[in-house]
This record gives C-alpha cells, sequence and structure tokens, in this order.
C-alpha cells in the first residue's frame, strides 16, 4: 500500500507542477533575501530555474537548499514555471534539490559579489513519466462490467504490445487473439465487424494497419483508451458487440517537446508545443517500411515471391481553450495501406509482377466545440472523411474501386439535475456518400463487365443517458433511437439500456449491465473485397484459415447498391463482481450473455448449404491486477467463452448450434513489467489461447482430373492451442534535455511453431501447416526531448 | 478424361511461394515443407474409368473399322463403366473393392448430393440430361442404359455423370464411406481414404445426338438444317490404346539395350538405373468436330479438329519421371536406391478419353 501511495504521491507531484506549467509564466521573482546577506551589500544574486532532466519540465513549490561556504542554509521554493532567486554572499555555494520522484540532485556554484549568476538545474526523474496523467482509478467509476480504462502510460509500458494502444488491448480479458498477428478486434465472440471504435467523436473505419502490427492511432498521440467488451451506454451506436473509445491528448504547453522512435518496422515523429498564448498542438507521423526490407530480402535470395505490405498515418491537433468555459479541438487524423503479392516473373522487363494490387485509406478532419452554460456543458463536432479504396488483380483482369465521402455530426448536451442526477441528450449523424465501380471475374463473360454504382447510406440517432446515484449505487440508463437508411431502404431501431454500479463496501463492488444493441448490415449479394477470404483455393492449393482473416481490415462493398438493408438486433447481459485484495491487487470477474439474431456470418466457406439463424455468446473474464506502480505492474487476464452459431434443419441436416467463428475458448494472458532501476525495464507476456476454429476438409471427389474437397460441418475442427511468450527489455538514459530509449522485443521467446493456417495437398489428402510467428527480435531506438 | 499431370503447374508451385512469403510477412511463418508429389502412388486410387458401349441402341454409330469400343453414348445405348485402379502393390481388382456406382445429375454429386447419396432412387434408363441423382447399385464395373434425349445442348455439354464409390484396403469399406458421406450433415468424420471417382459419359456424336434430339422432340436451339454436311462424315470417338511399352535399359556389362514390353509385363532393372520408357500407340489420333452456338443468333459453327493425346505417369516410388519427347511419350525415370517391386503406369488421354497401362518393375541390387 506504501508503493502504491508514494507512486499516486509521483503522480500527483508531476500532475500538479504541469497543470501550473499550463498557466501564463508569471513575472520574474523578486530574489529572496538569505539570512547572510542580511545588511550586506556586496552580495550576488543567484536565478535558478528547476526543470526534470529529460522531459525539461518545470519543477514547481520545489524546495532548493542552498549551503554557503560558512555552513549556513537558505531554503527557497521554486515558482509556478520552476524559477527561484535568491541574494546570497560571494563565494561557492551548495545547491541541493531533493524532490519527491527525483534522484537527490548536488551542484556547487560560484557566487559573484554584486553580480547576478543564472543557472539551469536538472534533477533527474527516479522513473521516466512524461505523460501527466496518473493511473484512474476507472474501475470504480466506470458502470458497465468489464469495462478498462488505459492510460498512455499503461498503453507505453505494457509488454507484448510494442506501445500500440489498440495492442494493448488484445491483452484484456474479453479480448480474443487475433491469428498471425492481425490487427483484429474481436471483443467476446463478436465479428470485428460488430464492433465500433472511436477516436474523439466520432468512428474511424479501421483500427488496425492491414498486416503491419499497428494502430492507426500511434500510442503518443493519445491520452486515454476506454474499452467496453459489451454494454457500452447509449452515447454510441451502429455496433453489436463492443466500443473502443480513444481520446486524443491535448500538446504540451510548456515548450516545444518531441520524438523520433526507428525500429525495425516502421519510423515515427512527433512535434508539439504550445500555440499561441493559450492553445497547443500535436503533429506526428508514421511510416512503415516493411515491405523495402522484403524487396532487399526478394533481389538477395532470389525468392519467387513475396507479400509487400506498407502503411503510413499521421495526425495533426490543436486544441485552443477559449474564454467562459469554452475549448474548441480540431484534428486532421488519416491512415493508408498498400499491400501488393508480388513475384517473380522473367518475361516483365522489371523482372517482377504484382498478383495483387490492394490500397486503402481514410483521411479525416474533425472540429469539437464545447462550452458550459450555467449548469449545461454542450458539446457540438462535426467530421469529413474521404474513404478509399481499390483493389487490382491483373491476372483475373478484377479491378475494384470504392470512394467514400462520410459526413458525420455529434451534438450533446449534459446537464447536472441535482447532486444526484446527471442527464445526457444528444444526436449523432452519419452520411455516407459512395461511389463504387468493379469488374469482376462472373464466369459468363470476358473481360469481366464493369459495375458501378452510386449512392447514400445515413445513420442517425439520438440518444439519452443519466446518471443516478442512490447511496452506494450507480444507475445508468439509457436509450437509444436509431434510423438506418440505404438508398430507398429505411430500417429503425429502439435500444434501451441499463448499467448499474453498487459499491457494496470499501472493498467489494456490483456491476450489472442489459441492453439492446441495433447494428445496420449490408446483406451482400454484390462483391465485396477481401484480400484473403477464410478458405479459398490459391493456385491449385486450398487454402484454410481462421476465420478471422475473412474478416480482416480493411474490407469494403463494391457494389452496394445491389444490396439490401438488414438490422441486426442483439441482446447483451453481463454482471460482474469486483474486490481489492490486499498489496494493491484487483481482481475482476464478469459474465456475459449476447444473444443475436440476423445474424450474418462472417465469409467462410461453410461445408454444406445450410441456413444461418442467429448466434450467441456467452461466457466470463477474469482478472488479477497488480496496478502501475514505482516497480511492479502486472495482471492475469482470462476468458471462457462460447460463441455459437445456431443452424436450422434442413436437406436431411438436424440443425443445431455449432461454434461460431471466433468461438475462442479459452484466453489465458500473463503480462509483468518490473523497473530494475537505473533506467533498466523488463517485461514480458504469455500467452495460451485456445486454437481457432476452421472447416476441414474431410475427402475429394475426382472429377474430371480435377479435385473437388468435401468439408466438414462448419468450424467443426480446431487449429491446434497456441502459446507464446513474449519479452521486452528497455534502457533509458535521461540526460538534461533529451532522454534516450532503446528497446529489445523478443517476440515468442522459445520459438514456439504456432500453426496458424493449413494448406491442402492438391488431393486433399494431407496438409502442411503454415506456422506463426517464429522468434522475432526486434530493436528500436527512440529520442524524446 | 485428362490426365491429372497439368494439375502440378507453375501456378501452385508459384502460389506456395505466395503462401510461404505472406506468412512470413503476415503470419510471420517459415516456409512450408514438400508436398507428396503427384505422380507417387502410395495408395489405392483410382486413375481412370473406361466407358464402352456394349449393346448399340437405335442410334448409336458404328465403331471405325479395326478399332476398339466406341466410347461415347446415344440414346438407347447400353454401356459398361470400368475403373482403372492403381495400388502400392499393383493394380488392384475393382470386385475386391465392392464399389457402388451412381449416375449424378446434371448438378453433379456434390455438396448436399453427396449426403444423400444413400437414398438415391435406383436408375431406370438414364435420361438425357439427368435429372435426379440414381444409384446403378454395386459391382466391380456399372452397365446402364441411356435413356430419352431431353435437352440437347445440356446432353452433349455435360455428358452422363458417373461416379463411383469405392473403399480401399487401407481405409474404410465401401459401405463405411457412403455412411459416412450420409452422416456428413451431422458429424465431420474422414473420407480420406475413401474413392469418389466421377467421369462423364460423352453423347454423341454431337450431329447424331442433333437428329435425335429433332426426331424425338427434345429441346434443342439448332436442328439437323443448322449443321453443314460434313461433320456427317464424323465417327464416334474411341478410346487411344496402348500397344506395348518401348524401354533402353542399362545392360549389366554397361551399355543399354533395347526391349518391348507389354502392357502387365514385368522389366527388370538394377538399383539406381536410369531408364528411358515410351509408349507405343495402336492407332492415329481421331479427327471430329467442335461445335459452337452463338447465344444470341444460335449460328452453330464447327471447326474441326484432330485429337491431342498426352501421357502421364505415375509410379510407387517417388523418383519423378522426366518428358523427353512429345507431351510424356517418351520419358527418364531412376529405378530406386532400394530393391524390390514397382509399379508403373500411364494414362494416356487425348481431348475426349482416356486408357491406363502399367509395367511390373523388379528392381535387383547392383
Amino acid at each position: 500500500m506504501r508503493g502504491w501511495r508514494f507512486g499516486h504521491v509521483v503522480g500527483a507531484v508531476y500532475l500538479g507542477t504541469c497543470l501550473k506549467a499550463h498557466a501564463a509564466a508569471p513575472p520574474r521573482p523578486a530574489p529572496q533575501v538569505s539570512p547572510p546577506c542580511a545588511g550586506r551589500s556586496d552580495c550576488g544574486t543567484l536565478r535558478a530555474r528547476v526543470r526534470a532532466a529529460g522531459l525539461r519540465t518545470a519543477l514547481a513549490e520545489v524546495r532548493v537548499v542552498i549551503v554557503a561556504a560558512s555552513g549556513e542554509a537558505t531554503v527557497a521554493l521554486t515558482d509556478a514555471a520552476g524559477r527561484l532567486a535568491v541574494d546570497l554572499p560571494p563565494g561557492k555555494v551548495r545547491v541541493v534539490i531533493a524532490a519527491p520522484g527525483f534522484e537527490r540532485l548536488e551542484q556547487t556554484l560560484e557566487i559573484r559579489a554584486r553580480a547576478t549568476t543564472e543557472r539551469q538545474l536538472f534533477p533527474r526523474p527516479t522513473e521516466w513519466n512524461p505523460y501527466r496523467t496518473v493511473v484512474r482509478d476507472a474501475q470504480e467509476k466506470r458502470p458497465e462490467a468489464g469495462a478498462r480504462s488505459l492510460s498512455r502510460e499503461e498503453i507505453a509500458t505494457m509488454p507484448g504490445n510494442q506501445g500500440d494502444p489498440l495492442r494493448a488491448l488484445q491483452n484484456m480479458p474479453g479480448v480474443a487473439r487475433t491469428p498471425g498477428g492481425l490487427g483484429l478486434l474481436v471483443l467476446r465472440g463478436a465479428s470485428p465487424l460488430q464492433s465500433g471504435v472511436f477516436v474523439g467523436e466520432h468512428p474511424v473505419p479501421r483500427a488496425f494497419h492491414a498486416l503491419a502490427l499497428a494502430s492507426v492511432v500511434p500510442g503518443d498521440v493519445i491520452e486515454r483508451l476506454d474499452f467496453v467488451p459489451g454494454n457500452f451506454d447509449a452515447r454510441y451506436g451502429n455496433a453489436s458487440g463492443g466500443m473502443v473509445v480513444i481520446e486524443p491528448r491535448r500538446g504540451r504547453r510548456d515548450g516545444v517537446h518531441g520524438n523520433i522512435g526507428v525500429d525495425l518496422r516502421a519510423a515515427s515523429a512527433l512535434v508539439e508545443g504550445p500555440l499561441g498564448k493559450r492553445g497547443s498542438f500535436i503533429v506526428g507521423a508514421q511510416r512503415g517500411y516493411v515491405d523495402a526490407g522484403l524487396r532487399a530480402f526478394m533481389t538477395i535470395t532470389d525468392s519467387n515471391g513475396t507479400v509487400l505490405p506498407t502503411y503510413y498515418d499521421y495526425q495533426a491537433m490543436a486544441d485552443f481553450p477559449l474564454k467562459q468555459g469554452a475549448s474548441i479541438s480540431a484534428r486532421v487524423i488519416g491512415a493508408g495501406d498498400r499491400i501488393r503479392f508480388r513475384f517473380r516473373d522473367y518475361e516483365d522487363p522489371s523482372g517482377f509482377r504484382d498478383a495483387i494490387d490492394y490500397r486503402s485509406s481514410f483521411h479525416r478532419v474533425d472540429v469539437t466545440y464545447r462550452k458550459k452554460f450555467g449548469p449545461w456543458q454542450a458539446m457540438v463536432s462535426p467530421a469529413l472523411r474521404f474513404d478509399v479504396g481499390r483493389q487490382l488483380i491483373p491476372v483475373e483482369e478484377r479491378e475494384q474501386f470504392r470512394r467514400d465521402y462520410v459526413g458525420s455530426l455529434r451534438a450533446e448536451l449534459q446537464r447536472s439535475m441535482s447532486r444526484r442526477f446527471e442527464l445526457i441528450v444528444g444526436a449523432d449523424l452519419i452520411v455516407d456518400h459512395y461511389r463504387a465501380r468493379g469488374s469482376v471475374p462472373d464466369g459468363i463473360s470476358w473481360p469481366p463487365p464493369e459495375q458501378t454504382a452510386r449512392g447514400e447510406q445515413t445513420w442517425l440517432g439520438l440518444y439519452s443517458s443519466g446518471r443516478l446515484r442512490l447511496g452506494s449505487l450507480l444507475l445508468v440508463p439509457g436509450f437509444r433511437a436509431s434510423a438506418f437508411a440505404l438508398g430507398q431502404e429505411r430500417a429503425f431501431a429502439l435500444d434501451p439500456r441499463i448499467n448499474a454500479l453498487w459499491e457494496v463496501s470499501d472493498r467489494w463492488r456490483l456491476r450489472f449491465g442489459a441492453g439492446i444493441y441495433s447494428q445496420s448490415r449490408m446483406s451482400e449479394f454484390g462483391v465485396d473485397a477481401r484480400i484473403v477470404p477464410s478458405s479459398g483455393q490459391i493456385g491449385t492449393n486450398q487454402v484454410v484459415l481462421p476465420a478471422y482473416f475473412a474478416n480482416f481490415e480493411p474490407a469494403f462493398g463494391v457494389i452496394p447498391g445491389q444490396n439490401t438493408l438488414r438490422v441486426i438486433r442483439a441482446l447483451q447481459l453481463s454482471a460482474g463482481l469486483s474486490h481489492d485484495l490486499p498489496a494493491d491487487m484487483t481482481m475482476d470477474a464478469t459474465a456475459f450473455y449476447r444473444d443475436q439474431d440476423q445474424a450474418n456470418p462472417p465469409l467462410s466457406l461453410g461445408g454444406l448449404v445450410t441456413r444461418l439463424t442467429y448466434g450467441r455468446t456467452y461466457g466470463v473474464e477474469f482478472l488479477l491486477r497488480k496496478p502501475l506502480t514505482r516497480r511492479l505492474y502486472g495482471w492475469l487476464a482470462y476468458t471462457y467463452m462460447h460463441s455459437q452459431l445456431r443452424f436450422d434443419a434442413q436437406h436431411g441436416d438436424p440443425g443445431g448450434r455449432r461454434p461460431g467463428d471466433f468461438d475462442q475458448r479459452h484466453n489465458l494472458t500473463l503480462v509483468a513489467s518490473l523497473k530494475l532501476g537505473r533506467g533498466w525495464q523488463i517485461g514480458g507476456r504469455f500467452r495460451l489461447v485456445s486454437g481457432q476454429p476452421y472447416t476441414p476438409v474431410v475427402g475429394s471427389i475426382e472429377y474430371e482430373g480435377a479435385f473437388v474437397p468435401i468439408r466438414g460441418l462448419q468450424n467443426s475442427a480446431r487449429f491446434p492451442p497456441f502459446h507464446q511468450l513474449d519479452i521486452r527489455v528497455d534502457r533509458r538514459w535521461i540526460y538534461k534535455r533529451v532522454s534516450f530509449l532503446a528497446y529489445l522485443d523478443v517476440l515468442n521467446v522459445y520459438n514456439h511453431q504456432n500453426v496458424e493456417m493449413y494448406v491442402y495437398s492438391y488431393d486433399f489428402r494431407d496438409t502442411v501447416g503454415g506456422f506463426g510467428l517464429p522468434i522475432f527480435p526486434s530493436l528500436g531506438l527512440r529520442l524524446d526531448w | 478424361m485428362p490426365p491429372r499431370a497439368p494439375l502440378r503447374t507453375g501456378a501452385r508451385a508459384r502460389a506456395a511461394t505466395w503462401i510461404c512469403a505472406g506468412a512470413a510477412t503476415g503470419l510471420g511463418a517459415g516456409c512450408l515443407p514438400d508436398e507428396r508429389p503427384y505422380w507417387v502412388i502410395d495408395h489405392t486410387d483410382a486413375l481412370a474409368l473406361r466407358f464402352e458401349v456394349i449393346e448399340r441402341g437405335p442410334y448409336g454409330a458404328d465403331p471405325p473399322p479395326g478399332a476398339g469400343p466406341v466410347v461415347e453414348a446415344m440414346p438407347g445405348d447400353r454401356v459398361r463403366a470400368t475403373p482403372f485402379i492403381a495400388g502400392v502393390d499393383g493394380p488392384v481388382d475393382p470386385a475386391e473393392l465392392e464399389p457402388e456406382w451412381f449416375v449424378c445429375a446434371a448438378s453433379g454429386c456434390f455438396g448436399n448430393a453427396l449426403a444423400t447419396l444413400d437414398e438415391a432412387p435406383r436408375c431406370g434408363a438414364v435420361a438425357l440430361p439427368p435429372p435426379e441423382t440414381c444409384a446403378l447399385g454395386p459391382g466391380p464395373a456399372a452397365e446402364f442404359e441411356l435413356g430419352p434425349l431431353l435437352d440437347v445442348i445440356q446432353a452433349a455439354n455435360l455428358g452422363v455423370m458417373v461416379m463411383m464409390v469405392a473403399g480401399t484396403p487401407e481405409g474404410p469399406s465401401t459401405r463405411e464411406c457412403l455412411r459416412r458421406a450420409a452422416a456428413l450433415t451431422s458429424t465431420t468424420t474422414s473420407l480420406r481414404d475413401c474413392l469418389f471417382f466421377i467421369r462423364a459419359l460423352d453423347v454423341g456424336p454431337t450431329w447424331r445426338a442433333v437428329l435425335v434430339g429433332a426426331s424425338t422432340g427434345a429441346v434443342t436451339p439448332v436442328g439437323p438444317a443448322d449443321l453443314p454436311w460434313e461433320v456427317s462424315q464424323i465417327e464416334p470417338d474411341v478410346a487411344p490404346s496402348i500397344a506395348r511399352f518401348a524401354a533402353w535399359v542399362p545392360a549389366p556389362g554397361g551399355g543399354e539395350y533395347f526391349l518391348e514390353a507389354q502392357p502387365g509385363a514385368t522389366l527388370s532393372v538394377r538399383t539406381g538405373d536410369q531408364i528411358a520408357l515410351s509408349l507405343i500407340e495402336d492407332a492415329p489420333p481421331q479427327e471430329y468436330y467442335n461445335f459452337s452456338i452463338d447465344q444470341s443468333s444460335l449460328a452453330v459453327t464447327v471447326s474441326p479438329i484432330v485429337e491431342i493425346r498426352g501421357a502421364a505417369w505415375f509410379s510407387t516410388s517417388t523418383a519423378p519421371f522426366v518428358p523427353t519427347a512429345g507431351p510424356g511419350f517418351e520419358v527418364d525415370w531412376r529405378a530406386p536406391e532400394e530393391p524390390g517391386t514397382h509399379h508403373v503406369y500411364v494414362i494416356l488421354a487425348d481431348n475426349r478419353s482416356a486408357t491406363t497401362a502399367w509395367l511390373r518393375v523388379e528392381v535387383a541390387p547392383r
């Protein structure tokens, strides 16, 4: 408990100093007269500024002890800008700073008679914390069972996620491991397409870069990540799974700061600082270059082919506090991906040819205005997004293209009606104007005919949510009315929701949630552009991948004009229990249930034609957590889950429930991180996860020299269990004005060969496994200033 | 009945590379191991199904003088289908496997149709095209009669799909294979060692089918008057035939000697011998006409074609066959390094039908 308190004191000191640093700089302090200088005229003046080494953050209200040569000590306090001024007798003096959270700094200075000596003093922090946030005690505040909030520091230091915010989620209970390192978000057995990801007040089309193991929003620009695997409140709609909300942070105002990072996958840079009198800005960008390395590898090894993924993302954010409690934030974010399947072609002049060329990108600008009107708080946020995707497969003469202009608006009013009740009402609107064009082989015409479509999809939601506190009980009832439109089709949904938190005692808390969650879904009669189906033919090899690959983002419907609008409705129930254990540990257990009608399963080559009616998911999540403290941090997360689809009886098939594509029965994650001192830190993550379901090929029919697979029941087989240990070692060097980080991230330390896919022989008699990531060390460097 | 050799193509090798490379980046996977070569017979496998008209109906055609039996049929013909099944220890007598036979509906015997084979009614005279899947019953070969011609184009395009279902000595029995297939809708069981083998019996000659269709009231977009007169000169298809094998074999004292062997003969070689094998055909390729119908104008175009033949070789050892001349007519093959008995199988196919032959190879120590 003592360590926990100490950690929070350190955090509070930082928070305090940094908040003060945001205020306008006070005038230079008048010199304080030290006792030895009383009545003397030959004293000199020491003017010093105290700032944290590496961070350059001004340290306010820090006690500075100045010991004169005569042995007399003078104590001075820094002001809000970290400055102090003291008249001292000439000669050598010792300056000593011993602030909580910092190493003791002792420096000898020469004071000259009747002169001013200016110095910058940089005490070194005992632990690196540039984030100016403390660990949020969010568990106590969130009424949703199983919800978590991750601070920026947790994300940055959590082992196994390489500082990536959304990858950090994959260590949480309720979040499935995605095969092959794919950055998909599978929450409580729901398809990735059923969960929403918001950056600020608006959704983004995807969370992760394709094949690049990175989020489209890097950890450096976020303040907080709220993760609700189910039973999210009425503020968010058009999702029937879970919700992730990324809150971007504001730039620092205590000078211009930034960082440059480089590792084997990507390079990144970020600059932030004050903007005008009260504003701040952040500008950052990231570029992946895995493709460059693979191209070189291909040339050196004379390889026949390879996949070349590349990506970029950028962020520009500005925040301005306005007068009378108002503020305005403007953000520009974007991300793009390109994947090429390149193979050697000696007939081509360049020696290579791209079999598949896939590009996808989005670019968004949004503005958020907030203002307080007496007891009311208002927020309005418009956004405009431009999405574009293109897939080209020259050998098939297949070309698909889609472009979307997406306008969205969120407006919200919040008021404390009384000491016990707080009300939020709001509306969100998304209008997607699309244009699609596709030339897709239809097996009849050659070359494939070109189809085009254009139109609008609209989503409108009106919501109301309240927070009612009745003693130790917090009730959060909510209601959401949604309207969906696709061309001339209309659909409506009414979603009541409620969450409750009962603080039974200081150590025990109960949570409960129930609600209806509606999501529009296009029934895809048109062709959609997926890079990798979960199963299919490549050449004459039948490849079977986990169903996750069918949901591999980005995917886009190419001919939406041929689609029909349907609404998925899901009932979500959850109940949770939290308990504070000794040694600052917390334990959470959550049971959940989701029952969904009109399930539209992800594409996968099911064996026999069956009709699907609905799916359901149920399970329990368990989290034992040791919060971030001075030295040790860790947790143990376990999820037991059944995700099922129900099939109607037909054609002799008795029907019944079968495992869904995302049925990950057991998922155990153990995460630990230890600060060793002297800038060293070591962390590890161990995962043990059930194999993914897949639909096996059980035999084949030889038909005129070709082999036609005979498939078993959908998802009636599983890949072998997955287990892997990742370890990361960090070393940080802190200098006066900069800090330097070197890290070694070793994935799959004991090189376990996890089977992530199967490739069948030409006659389907034999299979060979495609193994996952082998041991993979990655060295990274980063400079912060 | 094309051979299986084309299955091994550059595209396939390239695909494997992509998978490997894709896995290396996306999945981070290691490279995939080499799979079993297609030419290796390491399990009981059906290689071919030979059709022959055993009883000519009212519209059937006589075979060309001196040629073998006709392998394409007309309504009223009685047809026999005989499988050729290769095994590790030589050709397998189909009677040992007790195969069951089916005629597939025009949509085939795939997917749900496979699971309902046990409910298939008994075949009568098989209509062209077959309206539903029906059972021909058990036996080492299937015999059936072709029924009325209902749709000329469909019948000419699809023919009659005949499926053999058989168990194997190393796997389940035929009865068990059918039981497992029927249970596919409720449980997943391996059919790996069951043989599901489909070949299509051609209906023709095409010009005769058009004539018969017009006279019997079958659905047909073209009439006899739409056909040029020369197509009526076309003879019915007969299967290619292998007269014998020829081989150059290293002589014990050095040099090589030449020999000819009848199909089914035994060849004696020593371990590691490099052998040049070739086929000697019985008859030259036939000429026939390819029909195409323009969908909008229904204009018929015919073009003369000479059958293009090719051979695919299989053996019970892993040594590859290296083509040296023609599309598989002459190959080099290295005898295994281990003494013992091996078998070499060959399929000689043209665009329309195929035939099989085999040799026993006794490998003696050097």
